[in-house]
């Protein structure tokens, strides 16, 4: 009849159960019944990670929670084996209520269940499970009465404590460890006094579970602010009677409890007999606040020894008393290289100015200076600032240049004008290169004017290198172009040639027009400095703007180191073109020097058209350059493959079978794998973006925007350039690689599918974080796609959320097969 | 760039917090430059005899004793320790009280299982040992709570053991403290997932183990072989699984590095398959570490100016980290030498129990949100789930009797 009942209930509770969830609670609640027989090791089908895990969603929703404790109970009134009672008692742990403790007590004298019961009545808590255990103290004996009393102490059940107590003389020793662990997790007055009572006559293990129920107690009394009561307790277990850990947990509990009127004792037992509570007496007063203990501290050190010192040492550290410098410093210059490393950290710890100077004269040199430099790094308080700054005016120079070295580190406010005051002045050239460095470290763009001023009328022209490189340190913190590029400017025409030159470099990290066109005045100077400059400047340009002259200047410059210089630089411009392989072939075309063509076929492997294929093929060929052309043509055939998969096989195949070295034929070999490994995936796109909205930091509102390559889904208007992707191991292109960690944006991506005939084909699409796609402008819904004969154009859409941002593309045909007769052109 | 020097700034303010540490308790032996420590070692499996072998070869340290539930196990040791000392004077015990509370035993080491680490750790600072514990060193919430209260009721010496966090990971935080990645944004920490329900068939247990305290305060369950051989880890029972293993380490990385190993998160958030993609955990300073992800291997970091990873940039390359000063091991010798040194001192270890217990929360955090799939907000400072009653059940375990903390 109660087993009716019960059904009833659950078909009730089921029918409103919320839609969406009623299937799996069905499932859920028939596997719960299943799981009636349940031994381990035999889940009568059921899997036991899947109910916990419903059971984990559930549990918070109150109405559903209620609903599945009802199946749970049911489960455990139904259950024919202690296996299923114990396996319904850890769902209980998480969603018994009262409801469940009357089915649970049944399970509390049981030797073999009595755990699990008490494991869901632990966490269930309240006066029903804490009435029931009490209870069941008067049942069985034994250990399982111990774990009675866990669990009343772990649900806190206070009403307890008179029936524990008299548990103290039960005889089994479980039993009453329980109860006196138990009594100090209640504390209070009853309990110390039990306890104290039960501690007479006591054996000694009992003795050291009373000693430390004892001081919880007194810990609980600290808790409730009844110092007097808790003092009292450590008192008296501060005395010779008791091991040591207690009389130093006494001490500890005294040195808490009367703040500095510990001090005196604590001053006290450390100049007294016995060692260990000395030496411990010295560490309890980094605990005490106030200006006795430091003094305390250091009157100690004055007489103490070595090891002794070491421990003064870090608890005067620990309690940052700038009074404490004085003494810290006479422990440098200690014989014992414990004493003065840690009198070192401590310095950095007190924060007095008196530990600048020899902080910085350790941190110049020695076997402590990385110590030292840490410490003055890390050293503050109200007056260190002006004490640094003042330590890097004057002084010794090798601890000037560690105390600037700390301001740079710092970044310190206040230090910038007197370091560009010392990077001007300072007859010192360490002192002045140390200020510069620490400028770059502390500076923006916005203040890179005054380096700039520095560049121009320095205290000497050996200078200007160090404030060279301190500017590009800065100006490659900022993006931003227009600020940079506008403060060289400002000073560039009424600078000295050798700052101009310095200048130039620092314009190609500045890319503005203006910029530009600076420097390509300056490729027109008569000062050869300058021209020389200024190609070195054009050739590191960022972005391919001054490709076309420096092609003209490898062609027609008026010397020969510039011409070289000029296509090295258009070399490099030419990977970044377009039309990169067209670039390329016209630096072979004005290449006359055999290291300069050696070099445009280094350049050449970066490229993935057919045209460079051929270019390389055709070097690879000719005996002076065979060995750059076939490097160019593996390099080409690593990415061309992706494209025409089937003449970059037959190409590798001939490398492996007749290449002319076994390096070049491993490579083949290698690439050969790698194509068929991710066989069926797109790998040749080019790219468009990323794009995003300003201030919006929502990557799925970036991704659902229109942006201009999706206005026009058939044509690749707009600005593209090839995808260089690196492949993950999980085949995906990693675009945070080619793009950089930018969040919250989007790119697109074309490519051209050749095929021989119409087809269908299989698509699959998969992103971190958004992805959708078109062919031949439609969107692409669903796995399955149709291939036209001749061009098909595949445009995706790729978004980022922040983190990782990488892509799948894989076109294959039905059922996975290879397609036939596909090639790929993005169409650069 | 103001941003960056900014926080720069604040970064290397903020190191200094905890760079240097008062003395615990001091023994009267004081261990003199000749004196040795003598130890106990509990739980001898594979990683326990591995360690009883790098504590050999401490000169200061002597092992007297060796205890496990699997005679194998702690008769291999045996023979280990008196082989090196050339005599056949350590003891081998099967109960780890035996050990704990011998008065010629200064301090123990404890590698059984997770379930053990609480009640063997805390039973031997009370009796005034020193403990370095295998990791995870907590197998709950509040049992962390109790080790550190233990701990420094007396003045122990605790440390975990995980030698990962400094060991292997050093360069990555020699960068962030240097400042080359400007302020730590995210981290990403590549280790298993939670544990779950065990469902071994039962096998009769042979005579030499001592199942039941193998067992100890876990719930009762049937001899399985797979269990006493190091396969314990994917059972709740006596593990947090991928999370608290491996999870010990490499959380323990991420939080140093972000310079928030001695405080927990705020938010835990379980993905939502939306914005959320995998459990994040937010700290109030904003900082997220993740559980997966990231590219750089095992760990992974972000910070307002760079990323790095395991093995060095996204390129792979590893430059020379800054010349910065970051306190770390104690003494010669690794994570043991740091220990030894930090007995005979009575300094902090670095993987002190607070920052174990730290570490391990942030793993556990992770199982609970895992385990319940929602996400929970946490109050490191009251160490409570503020959110959910529920979650907060798991925060402890009633143990079997008569084991208790």
């Amino acid at each position: 009849m109660i087993r009716y009942l019960w059904l009833l209930i659950v078909v009730v509770i089921l029918a409103v159960a919320p839609q969406g969830w009623a299937i799996e609670a069905k499932k859920w609640s028939d596997a719960i019944q299943t799981l009636a027989d349940y031994e381990q090791g035999d889940s009568k089908g059921v899997d036991l990670k899947w109910v916990e895990d419903q059971l984990g969603e559930v549990s918070g929703d109150s109405h559903l929670r209620e609903w599945a404790e009802i199946v749970v109970i049911k489960g455990l009134v139904d259950a024919k084996t202690d296996e299923a009672r114990k396996f319904m008692c850890r769902l209980l742990f998480t969603i018994g209520t009262n409801k469940c403790i009357p089915q649970l007590v049944y399970m509390l004298d049981s030797p073999i269940l009595s755990h699990m019961a008490r494991y869901a009545m632990g966490r269930i808590g309240g006066q029903e499970a804490g009435q029931a255990l009490v209870q069941a103290l008067k049942g069985p004996q034994g250990p399982i009465r111990a774990g009675y009393i866990n669990t009343l102490v772990h649900i806190n059940y206070r009403p307890a404590i008179p029936h524990i107590r008299k548990l103290m003389d039960d005889r089994f020793p479980s039993v009453v460890i329980a109860a006196v662990r138990a009594l100090g997790h209640f504390a209070g007055d009853y309990s110390v006094q039990a306890l104290r009572e039960k501690r007479e006559g006591a054996e000694a293990d009992l003795q050291a579970e009373i000693d430390d129920a004892l001081l919880q107690c007194a810990e609980e009394a600290v808790k409730r602010g009844e110092k007097e009561s808790a003092e009292a307790i450590y008192e008296s277990l501060y005395a010779d009677a008791y091991p040591e850990h207690v009389q130093y947990a006494a001490l500890r509990g005294l040195a808490i409890t009367r703040g500095e009127g510990a001090v005196a004792l604590l001053e006290k037992v450390a100049t007294g007999d016995n060692v260990t509570l000395r030496r411990n007496a010295i560490g309890l007063l980094a605990m005490v606040k106030g200006a006795e203990a430091p003094q305390a501290l250091m009157a100690l050190a004055s007489k103490a020894t070595s090891d002794t010192c070491e421990v003064i040492v870090r608890t005067l550290a620990e309690t940052g008393a700038p009074s404490a410098a004085p003494a810290l410093i006479r422990m440098l210059d200690s014989e014992h290289e414990n004493v003065s490393r840690a009198a070192i950290e401590a310095l950095g710890a007190v924060g007095s100015p008196l530990g600048i100077p020899p902080l910085a004269k350790r941190a110049a040199s020695g076997p402590e200076a990385a110590i030292a430099r840490a410490a003055l790094i890390r050293i503050s308080g109200p007056e260190i600032p002006k004490a640094l700054l003042d330590g890097a005016r004057s002084g010794p120079v090798e601890q000037r240049v560690e105390i600037i070295k700390a301001l740079g580190e710092r970044a310190m406010e206040g230090a910038f004008d007197p370091l560009i005051e010392m990077a001007r002045m300072d007859p010192v050239s360490d002192i002045r290169r140390e200020a510069i460095q620490s400028l770059a470290w502390m500076s923006d763009v916005y203040q890179a004017h005054s380096l700039l001023a520095l560049l121009v009328s320095p205290k000497e022209s050996d200078d200007r290198p160090s404030i060279g490189r301190a500017l590009v340190m800065i100006f490659n913190k900022s993006n931003n172009t227009r600020a940079k590029s506008e403060a060289v400017l400002l000073v560039y025409g009424k600078s000295p040639v050798e700052a101009q030159a310095i200048m130039l470099d620092l314009l190609n990290r500045a890319p503005t027009a203006s910029a530009y066109y600076a420097v390509v005045q300056a490729t027109e100077s008569e000062n050869e400095t300058l021209v020389d400059a200024a190609i070195r400047s054009l050739g590191q340009w960022p972005n391919p703007e001054p490709a076309h002259y420096l092609l003209f200047l490898a062609r027609e410059g008026d010397n020969n180191t510039h011409r070289v210089l000029a296509l090295r630089g258009y070399i490099r411009m030419a990977g970044m073109m377009e039309h990169s392989a067209w670039a390329y072939q016209q630096a072979l075309n004005v290449a006359e020097r055999p290291d300069d063509i050696r070099a445009v076929l280094g350049g050449l492997g970066n490229d993935d058209s057919r045209e460079a294929l051929d270019m390389a093929l055709e070097y690879a060929a000719k005996e002076d350059y065979a060995n750059e052309g076939w490097r160019a043509v593996i390099q080409i055939l690593e990415k061309y493959c992706w494209q025409d998969a089937a003449k970059a096989r037959s190409l590798l195949e001939k490398i492996v079978a007749e290449g002319p070295n076994d390096g070049l034929r491993k490579d083949a070999r290698s690439i050969l794998n790698k194509m068929e490994q991710w066989k069926g995936n797109v790998y040749s796109w080019k790219a468009s973006g990323p794009w995003q909205i300003p201030d919006v930091q929502d990557g799925g509102r970036v991704f659902q925007t229109v942006f201009p390559p999706e206005k026009s889904l058939t044509e690749t208007s707009g600005k593209w350039r090839p995808l260089k992707a690196r492949i993950e191991g999980n085949g995906r292109l990693d675009l945070q690689d080619t793009f950089g960690a930018i969040d919250n944006c989007c790119v697109y991506l074309a490519t051209t599918v050749l095929s021989d005939q119409k087809q269908e084909a299989h698509i699959r699409l998969e992103a971190d974080d958004h992805i959708k796609g078109w062919l031949n402008g439609q969107p692409i819904s669903g796995n399955t796609v149709w291939l036209e004969k001749g061009a098909n154009r595949l445009l995706l859409k790729v978004g980022d959320n922040g983190g990782e941002w990488n892509f799948l593309c894989r076109l294959t045909g039905p059922n996975d097969t290879p397609l036939e007769g596909v090639s790929f052109d993005r169409g650069m | 760039m103001i941003r960056h020097n900014a926080s720069r700034r604040r970064f290397l303010r903020r190191c200094a917090v905890g760079a240097i540490s008062a003395p615990l308790f001091v023994r009267s032996t004081v261990f003199g430059a000749n004196e040795r420590i003598n130890m106990g070692f509990i739980g001898m499996g594979g990683q326990g005899r591995g360690d009883l072998g790098g504590f050999l070869n401490f000169k200061e340290v002597q092992v007297r004793a060796v205890c496990d539930v699997v005679k194998d196990h702690v008769q291999q040791a045996k023979d280990m320790v008196d082989r090196k000392y050339g005599n056949k004077d350590c003891e081998v015990f099967k109960d780890f009280q035996s050990i704990t509370t011998r008065d010629d035993i200064d301090a123990v080491f404890i590698g059984t299982p997770d379930h053990w680490h609480a009640v063997i750790s805390i039973d031997a600072m009370k009796r005034g040992k020193d403990v370095y514990c295998e990791k995870p060193e907590t197998l709950t919430i509040r049992q962390g709570q109790e080790m550190l209260k233990v701990a420094r009721r007396y003045g122990r010496v605790f440390s975990g053991g995980s030698q990962r966090v400094w060991g292997d990971y050093n360069w990555m935080h020699k960068m962030i403290y240097g400042g080359r990645i400007g302020e730590v944004r995210e981290a990403w920490v590549n280790v298993g997932g939670p544990s779950g329900p065990c469902n071994l068939a039962p096998v009769e247990a042979p005579s030499d183990v001592d199942w039941l305290m193998w067992l100890g305060p876990a719930p009762y369950r049937p001899f399985h072989p797979t269990l006493i051989k190091g396969g314990f880890r994917p059972y709740r029972d006596y593990s947090g699984g991928g999370m608290t293993d491996w999870g010990c380490h490499t959380f323990g990385g991420a939080l140093f590095g972000c310079n928030l190993h001695e405080t927990g998160p705020v938010d835990v958030l379980y993905p939502d398959g939306e914005d959320v993609k995998q459990l994040t955990y937010v700290f109030e300073n904003g900082v997220r570490i993740y559980h997966g992800g990231g590219w750089g291997g095992i760990l992974t970091f972000k910070g307002t100016e760079g990323e790095i990873g395991e093995h060095g940039d996204r390129k792979g390359r590893k430059e020379a980290p800054p010349n910065v000063y970051i306190p770390n091991y104690k003494g010669q010798g690794g994570i043991f030498g740091d220990f030894v040194h930090c007995v005979r001192t009575r300094e902090k270890p670095f993987r002190d129990i607070e920052v174990a217990h730290r570490t391990a929360t942030v793993a556990h955090l992770g199982n609970i949100a895992y385990w319940l799939k929602r996400s929970l907000k946490w109050d490191p400072v009251k160490e409570e789930i503020s959110n959910d009653p529920i979650a907060n059940r798991w925060l402890d375990r009633d143990m079997r009797e008569p084991w208790s903390l």
